[in-house]
């Protein structure tokens, strides 16, 4: 169950939920990572450097 | 003819309060949730003021984990305050069973006439001329309602909002990273509920220890992103170590709790946004149900009246902003004035706050009281606040 935090930061919805998963469209994200930020149980990451 | 007067996305209690009022009103209702067991998993410490939750419902036996007297906030030099009712010797609040609650008020609202769809999912939402479609999806597939109005009841996310064409992106620090445990085998039988403020043990937040009975308790943490390094579940494991070695963790919860303070609107044509999705959850307290079930009174109200007059557009709608601000408007935005001033304090600033409180350790104060003896000691606070205490 997914709570949703990281759709409420992205300003591109670039975010999807359903009940337990989770897409990013990569042709809306802007490399933000406000999600990553704000996301309570440390689910999303950042890759790279 | 649309399917709908009414459709409600979210069927916590903010949506299944606005469905089932709206039913008794007279109006044909549908109430989904993407959920297939409503009130689960719980998002929240589950506490309620008792008069808030009167005002709305006769409360149930089952609903009530515990009853709380009074809140008592520590400081990080363990000095404490507590913050009293109005009369303390009754029970201020309940700690409630919100599995229960939540599966309740959505009961409710189906036996007021609300039909009910559980185990959908709303996909998209697209205006028909004076009207609305909603893009609905459970297990057999995709399909389509149309309805006359649409609420958002759909949590700190708000994709209706989204979809409605309102502004409903947070900034990072106006969501509160939240994880609770509800713990059990715990020495912990309270008449309280318990804050704890501290940047050590929760950076920008606090965290909180609310009864459940029978030995156990709900222990969660919340923290803002820009003040703690790590994630609040970092900070709830090392409390719960320190504090409750022998606790067991049976249930493990993780949210976000919008803090933003009231937007200027949260209508649009045909559409009207409810509880944490319309953002009225206080952001000194993070406390967000009370709102919910007074927005949702009022959002039932307007549907109702824009059924009778036949009028979804904003102008008409509008109505419902001018409701939710004269009733909590003011006390979302001195709130939040609030909370930024608690997010700028430090430790010391805290401890000196304690100290600064009159007559020493144990105090017996209102909220408002404690607003004054904040201002006293921070006159910059002083003038943020002069037009609202």
């Amino acid at each position: 169950m997914l709570c949703g935090a990281c759709v409420a930061v992205c300003g591109h919805e670039a975010i999807r939920i359903s009940l337990d998963s989770l897409s990013i469209d990569n042709d809306k994200c802007e490399m933000c990572h406000k999600c990553v930020e704000v996301c309570p149980r440390d689910a999303l990451v950042k890759e790279g450097c | 003819m649309t399917d709908y007067d009414l459709i409600v996305v979210g069927a916590g209690p903010g949506g299944s309060h606005t469905a089932k009022v709206a039913a008794e009103k007279g109006l044909e209702v549908l109430l989904v949730d993407r959920k297939e067991e409503i009130g689960t998993p719980v998002r929240c410490g589950e506490g309620i003021g008792k008069e808030n939750l009167q005002e709305f419902y006769d409360v149930e036996d089952e609903w009530i984990s515990a009853e709380v007297t009074e809140a008592r906030v520590h400081f990080p030099n363990e000095e404490h305050i507590e913050l009293a009712g109005e009369n303390s010797d009754e029970a201020v609040g309940y700690i409630l069973e919100r599995k229960l609650f939540d599966r309740d008020l959505a009961d409710k609202a189906a036996k007021a006439g609300a039909n009910l769809k559980v185990g959908t999912e709303a996909r998209g939402l697209n205006r028909e001329d004076v009207h609305v479609s909603l893009e609905l999806c459970d297990r057999q597939g995709q399909f389509e309602v149309e309805a006359s109005m649409v609420v958002g009841a759909d949590g700190v996310e708000s994709q209706v909002g989204g979809w409605a064409g309102l502004d409903t992106s947070l900034n990072v620090n106006d969501v509160e990273k939240c994880a609770q445990y509800l713990v059990t085998g715990v020495d912990f039988e309270s008449d309280y509920v318990h804050f704890l403020i501290g940047n050590e043990i929760a950076p920008g937040g606090y965290i909180w220890m609310f009864p459940k009975g029978e030995e156990r308790m709900n222990l969660g943490v919340v923290v803002i992103p820009s003040k703690a390094e790590r994630g609040p579940e970092f900070y709830l494991q090392n409390f719960l170590s320190e504090r409750f070695p022998d606790g067991k963790v049976v249930e493990k919860t993780y949210g976000g709790n919008p803090v933003e303070g009231p937007k200027d609107s949260v209508v649009s044509d045909n559409v009207m946004l409810v509880g944490d999705a319309a953002r009225h959850v206080d952001p000194f307290t993070g406390g967000g149900l009370s709102n919910a079930l007074r927005g949702g009174e009022f959002a039932a109200e307007v549907a109702s009246k824009a059924v009778s007059e036949s009028k979804f557009d904003r102008d008409f709608l509008s109505q419902y902003d001018g409701l939710w601000k004269e009733r909590f408007g003011e006390d979302l935005e001195r709130n939040k004035k609030l909370q930024e001033k608690f997010l700028s304090m430090e430790d010391d600033d805290l401890n000196s706050l304690a100290d600064s409180l009159p007559d020493g350790n144990l105090q017996e104060i209102s909220l408002k009281k404690l607003a004054f003896s904040l201002i006293k000691s921070n006159s910059k606070l002083l003038w943020d606040l002069k037009d609202f205490i």
